[in-house]
This record gives C-alpha cells, sequence and structure tokens, in this order.
C-alpha cells in the first residue's frame, strides 16, 4: 500500500466526515461502480426471473437478499481506484469469482441481516481476514462506531423512497388510456404486471443507493484506520521526506528537518519503546520525574474526601451479582445467537433445496436451443361464469351429460356440452375468447376461426343456450340427447386428448 | 303476452314473441329507410328509442338528413309531426304555447304550440338559452305542458328528437350534464357511405322540383295507438336478473374509470335496460340477453359521462373509453 499515491486527504474524520468522503468517492466513480454493480446483479435477477417466472415477488425478495453478492467488486475497484490503480471494469468482472466468492455463503446466510455489513465488508474483501481473526480485527476496528449502522438505516430508507418515486413517476408518466394501470392497486393490490413493473423501481433504486453504500462503509473503514495507523501522519513525513530529498543543494536545511523529524516521531510516536532500549528503570524514573517538574504539567494536588464504608461494602456485595447476571445474559445471547445460527443454516438449506427443486422443474424454459413449449395462448379461466379450464370438465363428457339428462338436470347438461364445445375449440382452434365476449360474440369468433361443421354446431347450439339461460327455456331431453351425440361425433376425441 | 279489453299489455312475459309485432317493429326500421337512404344504425336507434319511449338527442353536421327521419317516422306511425327551430331568442311560451285573448269570442284561449306533437324535432337545441331549453326538457320529462296555470297531457307517443350541430359552437348554451341525462339516448349521425349517398342522390332528385323532403314513399304502417302498445311491450319483456346486473356493472365502472370525470348515474342503470329491452324486441327476441345491453350501451351511456381535460385535449371521445369499458367487463356469470 503506497499510502502517498492516496486519492483523498487522509486525516483524522468524525464517522458523519468518514461517510461523507465515501458519497464523495461515489459521485467521482459513480458509472464505473454502477455499472460494476449491474454486471453482478442483472444476471442474478435474470436466472430468478427463469427460474420463477410466475412468482415476481420471490424474484425480488431473492434479487434483494442477494446484494452481499454484488458488492465486494465495487469495493475492491474502489481500493484500487483510490491509491491511482484504475482498473478496467472487464479485468475485474474477469476476477469477480475470486472477489466475491470467498465467504459468500456466510454472507448470504447469518451475516445478511448484519446492519454493519459496509464497514465490516474491506476487512473480508480486502484484507482477507477470516474466521477468528476476522472477528477481532473487526472488534478492534468497530469500536465505539455505530456511524455504519446509521449507514445502512438511512440508505434503507432512501432505497425505499427511490423505489415509491420510481412507481410514481411511472404512473404518473404513462398515458390516461392505459386503463389497466391504477395508482392505487399499483401500490396495495398489484397484480402480476404491477409487480413486474414495480422491479424496474426496485432494481432502479438498488442500483443507485450501492455505490453511495459501499463508499461510505469504506470511507468509514479509511478513517478508521487513518486513526488506530496515522496514515495522515506517516503520509506527512513521507511528504516531507519527498520534499527534503528533491533539495539536494540545500543540504544543512535536509540535515536539520531530517534531524528535526527524527525527534518528532521519536518524541510523540515511539517514546516507550526507545526509552526501554536505552535507558535502564532507575535512569528513567529520574528523567520522567524532571520531565514532571516542567511547568507545562502543572502541578501536583492533594485532595482530601471521605469516602463511605459500608457502601463500599454493599457495592461489592451487588458487584457479584452483578457479574453473575451478566455472565448469565451472555450465556443466554450466545446460546440464542447459536441458536438463530442453526435456524438460518436449516433455512438456508431448504431454500437451496427448493431453487434447485424449481431449477429442475423449470428447466424447460431455459433451454435456449432446445424445442420449447408452443407459445401457450391467453385464455380466459371462466367465460360466463363458467369454468373454461379442461381440469373442470368430466373425462367423458357426452356420459356425464346422459347421465344429467336422465337426472333431469337439463340446465346442467346444456352448460357442459357447451363449455365441453368452447374449451375443445380453445384447445383445437387456439381461439382467443376474451372475458368480455358474449355468447354472441363467441359465436362470431367462432364463425370467423372454425368453418365448416364445428361452428354449424356451434350457431345450433348458442341459440339454444341463450334461451335456456336468459329466457328459462328449457329445451326437452331428446334435443339434449341429440345435443350429446352431436357433440361427441365432433370433439369426441379433443378433450379427452387434451387431458 | 296478451293484449287486455283497455289495449294493455299483461304483465306476463310469453314464451314466443307474436310474429306480427316482430312484423310492426321491423317492418317501421324497413319504413323509414325507404325515405332516409343509409343511417341503419341511426335509425335503428331512434326506433329504440321510440320504442323504449324515451327522447333521442342526435348529433351531425347539417344536411344529413335529420328532419327527414323524423319526418318519415312521423309517417310510418301516422302521428304528428313538429318542427322547433331553436334560435337564441326563442321564448319558452314559443314551444310550449301561450294563453290569448280572443276578441270574437270575448274570452281568453288557449293556444297550444309545437310541443303537443307526437313527434317533435328540436333543431338546433344548443342555440337556444338555458330557460327555453328547460322549458323543454321539463316536458320531456313529465309529458305534460302547464299554461297558466292548467297541465295538459301531452298526446303519446311523444318522442322529441333534438339535434345538435358539432361544429359552429360559437353563441351556442351546451346543455348541462343534468339535462343531458334526460335523453334516452345519443345518436351521432356521420357522412353515408358512397354508395348510400348516391342511391340517396337519385332517390331525392328523381322528378322532385326544389329542394322539399320526399317521404312519400313511406306507407303508414302503424297507428300511434299501436306504438303505445309495443312501448308496453317492450317493457314486459323478460330479463334475467344475470341481465340486471350485466348493465349496472357496466354503469358502474363507467363512473369509476379512470378518465371518467362525471359518470353515469342510476338513471343511466335504467336507461340502459329500457333501450336493451327495445332493442331485443327489434331483434325479434321475447327476453333480453347480453348483446342486447352491449349494443345500445354506446348510444345510451355516452352523453352521461363527462371526460377528464386530459382526455379531451387529446381528442378521446366518450366513445372510444366506452369501448374500453365494454372490453373490461365482463359478460354475465351464469
Amino acid at each position: 500500500m503506497e499510502l502517498d499515491k492516496i486519492a483523498v486527504k487522509v486525516r483524522p474524520r468524525t464517522p458523519w466526515e468518514a461517510i461523507d468522503l465515501g458519497f464523495t468517492m461515489a459521485r467521482a466513480w459513480f458509472l464505473p461502480l454502477w455499472l460494476l454493480w449491474m454486471a453482478v446483479a442483472l444476471p442474478v435477477y435474470l436466472l430468478a426471473v427463469l427460474l420463477l417466472p410466475d412468482e415476481p415477488v420471490w424474484v425480488i425478495l431473492i434479487f434483494w437478499w442477494c446484494k452481499p453478492m454484488y458488492e465486494p467488486m465495487l469495493l475492491f475497484w474502489m481500493s484500487r481506484a483510490l491509491f491511482g490503480e484504475r482498473v478496467s471494469l472487464s479485468s475485474v468482472l474477469k476476477r469477480g469469482w475470486n472477489i466475491v466468492w470467498p465467504q459468500l455463503l456466510n454472507n448470504l446466510t447469518w451475516r445478511r441481516l448484519n446492519l454493519n455489513r459496509s464497514f465490516s465488508m474491506p476487512v473480508s474483501v480486502l484484507e482477507g481476514l477470516k474466521g477468528k481473526a476476522r472477528k477481532k480485527r473487526i472488534a478492534v476496528l468497530g469500536r465505539g462506531q455505530q456511524g455504519s449502522v446509521w449507514l445502512t438505516i438511512v440508505g434503507a430508507h432512501f432505497e425505499i423512497a427511490l423505489e415509491v418515486s420510481c412507481i410514481l413517476l411511472i404512473v404518473v408518466m404513462l398515458p390516461e388510456e392505459l386503463q389497466w394501470l391504477d395508482i392505487d392497486a399499483f401500490l396495495l393490490q398489484p397484480g402480476n404486471l404491477e409487480q413486474w413493473l414495480q422491479h424496474v423501481g426496485d432494481i432502479l433504486a438498488m442500483s443507485l443507493i450501492a455505490p453511495f453504500y459501499v463508499a461510505g462503509g469504506f470511507g468509514l473503514y479509511l478513517t478508521r484506520r487513518t486513526e488506530l495507523e496515522a496514515w495522515d501522519i506517516e503520509i506527512d513525513f513521507r511528504q516531507l521526506m519527498n520534499r527534503a530529498s528533491k533539495q539536494k543543494a540545500a543540504a544543512p536545511t535536509l540535515a536539520i528537518i531530517s534531524l528535526l523529524s527524527v525527534m518528532f516521531v521519536g518524541l510523540f510516536f515511539t517514546p516507550s519503546y526507545v526509552e526501554a532500549e536505552t535507558l535502564s528503570r532507575d535512569q528513567a524514573k529520574s528523567h520522567i520525574e524532571a520531565v514532571l517538574t516542567d511547568e507545562v504539567f502543572g502541578k501536583k494536588k492533594v485532595i482530601t474526601y471521605w469516602n463511605p464504608i459500608d457502601k463500599e461494602k454493599s457495592d461489592a456485595d451487588l458487584g457479584w451479582l452483578m457479574e453473575w447476571i451478566l455472565s448469565a445474559l451472555e450465556g443466554f445471547t450466545q446460546g440464542f445467537a447459536a441458536f438463530g445460527k442453526g435456524v438460518l443454516l436449516v433455512t438456508a438449506g431448504f431454500l437451496l433445496a427448493w431453487l434447485i427443486y424449481k431449477a429442475l422443474a423449470n428447466r424447460g424454459e431455459w433451454a435456449i436451443n432446445g424445442r420449447g413449449k408452443a407459445k401457450s395462448i391467453s385464455r380466459p379461466v371462466t367465460l360466463f361464469g363458467l369454468a373454461m379450464d379442461t381440469e373442470s370438465l368430466p373425462p367423458d363428457i357426452t356420459a356425464e351429460c346422459q347421465r344429467l339428462v336422465n337426472l333431469g338436470q337439463i340446465r346442467a347438461a346444456l352448460s357442459l356440452l357447451y363449455r365441453g364445445a368452447l374449451v375443445a375449440l380453445l384447445e383445437q382452434d387456439q381461439l382467443e375468447v376474451p372475458g368480455s365476449a358474449t355468447e354472441q360474440e363467441c359465436l362470431e369468433l367462432v364463425q370467423a376461426n372454425c368453418p365448416g361443421p364445428l361452428s354449424d354446431f356451434f350457431a345450433v347450439l348458442t341459440p339454444v343456450w341463450i334461451q335456456l339461460a336468459y329466457d328459462h327455456q328449457t329445451p326437452s331431453e331428446d334435443e339434449v340427447v341429440a345435443f350429446c351425440n352431436h357433440w361427441d361425433r365432433l370433439f369426441g376425441g379433443v378433450v379427452k386428448h387434451a387431458d | 303476452m296478451k293484449v287486455t279489453d283497455e289495449g294493455n299489455m299483461a304483465a306476463e312475459p310469453e314464451a314466443e314473441i307474436a310474429p306480427e309485432i316482430v312484423a310492426q317493429v321491423q317492418g317501421l326500421e324497413r319504413e323509414i329507410q325507404r325515405a332516409v337512404i343509409g343511417q341503419r344504425v341511426v335509425i335503428r336507434e331512434v326506433v329504440i328509442g321510440l320504442l323504449a319511449a324515451g327522447h333521442v338527442l342526435v348529433e351531425g353536421v347539417p344536411g344529413l338528413g335529420k328532419t327527414l327521419l323524423v319526418r318519415a317516422l312521423a309517417a310510418a306511425v301516422g302521428g304528428r309531426f313538429s318542427r322547433v327551430q331553436f334560435t337564441p331568442d326563442l321564448m319558452p311560451s314559443d314551444i310550449s304555447g301561450h294563453v290569448m285573448f280572443d276578441m270574437k269570442r270575448d274570452a281568453f284561449r288557449v293556444r297550444k304550440g309545437p310541443v303537443f306533437c307526437n313527434f317533435l324535432l328540436a333543431d338546433e337545441i344548443n342555440r337556444a338559452p338555458a330557460k327555453t331549453q328547460s322549458a323543454l326538457l321539463e316536458v320531456m320529462q313529465e309529458q305534460q305542458v302547464t299554461i297558466e296555470g292548467t297541465s295538459y297531457a301531452l298526446e303519446r307517443p311523444f318522442l322529441v328528437l333534438a339535434t345538435q350541430n358539432p361544429i359552429e359552437q360559437e353563441g351556442t348554451y351546451p346543455l348541462p350534464q343534468a339535462q343531458l341525462d334526460r335523453f334516452l339516448l345519443k345518436v351521432f349521425i356521420d357522412y353515408p357511405t358512397q354508395d348510400d349517398e348516391q342511391a340517396l342522390v337519385q332517390h331525392v332528385t328523381q322528378g322532385a322540383v326544389g329542394d322539399l323532403l320526399d317521404i312519400s314513399a313511406v306507407n303508414q304502417l302503424l297507428e300511434p295507438q299501436q306504438i303505445v302498445q309495443l312501448q308496453q311491450y317492450a317493457a314486459n319483456l323478460r330479463v334475467d336478473d344475470q341481465i340486471i346486473a350485466y348493465a349496472v356493472r357496466i354503469v358502474r365502472t363507467a363512473r369509476d374509470w379512470s378518465g371518467v370525470e362525471v359518470g353515469p348515474g342510476p338513471r343511466g342503470s335504467i336507461a340502459l335496460l329500457r333501450a336493451a329491452r327495445a332493442n331485443a324486441l327489434l331483434s325479434g327476441n321475447h327476453f333480453v340477453t347480453p348483446d342486447d345491453v352491449k349494443a345500445v350501451a354506446p348510444a345510451v351511456l355516452r352523453h352521461r359521462m363527462k371526460l377528464t381535460t386530459d382526455l379531451e385535449i387529446e381528442g378521446y371521445r366518450a366513445d372510444d373509453v366506452l369501448a374500453d369499458i365494454l372490453v373490461n367487463v365482463e359478460a354475465p356469470r351464469i
């Protein structure tokens, strides 16, 4: 790490200033960061869509859950750019697996809901620490800082606000004549189409926030390391040395500066170490006393006060109690955490198994060159209140119809015939019948698309059905039986075959 | 359904429609078509208005045969026909009539206005001020005229065919929504097709001197009293509950539809069902089907809907919105 090449001004900062530094970096390098995020995130989304084409809610949930997968590459690229190394996006993507894979499983399971994700990510990705070493390192770095938690909370709020804004933008910008899109339905009871449209807003919002989130966490990390390792001072001295080395001609000055710098370093950074090497214990003591006598270190004061002995005793009594309670609580929380970890692992296992099952079940959907299923035509589930799927029909319609006629249920028999004829036409001739179509419109559609005996039969059946349905005029049993026989001759094989 | 001694129809629906009834209603349509060449949809809708005992607002540019249509209707039914050209200075009494002093009899005499007829053509109704419009619309609603405190019932059938010109809107008084609601149907009359116009020109100019309207080809097919009976017949046609639900569903959807600022009220549902009954009768059915409702829905609802300014600016009309609505409202569930 060549600190003198760092692209930002390194100095001790408050957590808010550190996050601000991160945001500045995100603004400066927004496009490459955004492209990197999209390059990883979009394939995940598309894969989720392929696996769960009918479950938009699950798709976006999986996409959101996999966020820790998209972020390491942003961090990697930013860490290089910070020290002046402009790595091309393609080379980052080539190394993507090596950057993302380590600890991915941990990041996607029990660490997924960790609010410190942005801050602890550099420890895993840049320092490559794992296990106990990582834990210790994070404990040291994270001592006394909650900035990353607030960064997560505020980021989540901004993300939600952006998502809602995007949805509103879509609704506002759509022309009025697109009546199927209603703002209330969009926000409160979204159908499948609205949910897919919402995904546009979701992905956009996540992609816009992600660079700022990662950079904010990185800014916190940098500031904390600056604080712990005195990067700012080191950089200052390096700059000082560089300037001095350039001024070879002015040798006395160089000597003075060098001397001063050595004194400065000796005085502020390694006093105990240097003294311990060179002075004996007694010498050091006398030296310290001499230093302390200096006026700069002030004066010695003696303060007298009363200290109640009984209270001290009771405090001591309480001490062991508190200690016991704390240790019990700690044990409980550790146990609880272990339990939670177990639950998460089991859940993740189930989720993985389910995803594999769904992937296998839908493998026909993502066979690119293979023969996919014939594109199914949109069919109404119900028409005139009658179920329009083959599953709702009995296996042998003619026999069922005859049985109903024998029972005197003429209406049910004719309804079955009419429905059966429509289903057969939908199956056989791939008719598209809208839900708003009346019987007459259905007849016109059939006549236009299926001329011949089929439409002739339908033309005879429809008026009888209309008369029964709206005029309550029941046809004779013989008439219905004749319809049954005619139906069987025309459609006998179709519906059975479709079953 | 049977005709009683008083000439009214019994309320019980029949299993079959009487052939003479079908012949009467369909013959009426055919007779009008003898004089008015083309415009079949307009003729059908006007006959529906007559059978449903409603009034019709016709919108179209001048010279498309609106007056001829009403005169032909009056000739086919044998009713009395009046025409009032609405102008900005037209007064209510010019329509309803007034009381005048008869010098010979030395007494006041009621002079009945043009509204006392069977078929009234209110030409360019939007050119008269609101006061005069209201007078006519009150007559349409109440079917009676009050002159100097005395009420005079109008002879039935009474059909008002009001016309509006979609162009030249300067100096007009557009009918308010509440008054438009009183018309059962709003019919658009458009230019005829090439073939129809050719036939029309040939028919009108053959042996005619000047530009007088020729309704000599129309035979009187019915008496006014028969029209009243047909209206009663239409009112008693069988309507399944699902059909009523379908009509209400269409109207309620139109009311809540995005892009509709003011939608049709319950009067719209009532009008829709009345017109659907008339359409069923005209189709020769003794019961109403969803197709009857769907067929008359545009004419019944188009003037009961006010679109939002956005849609109006973009050039959308109520018919476009209604077409969307009809595609989205599910047909009756049996």
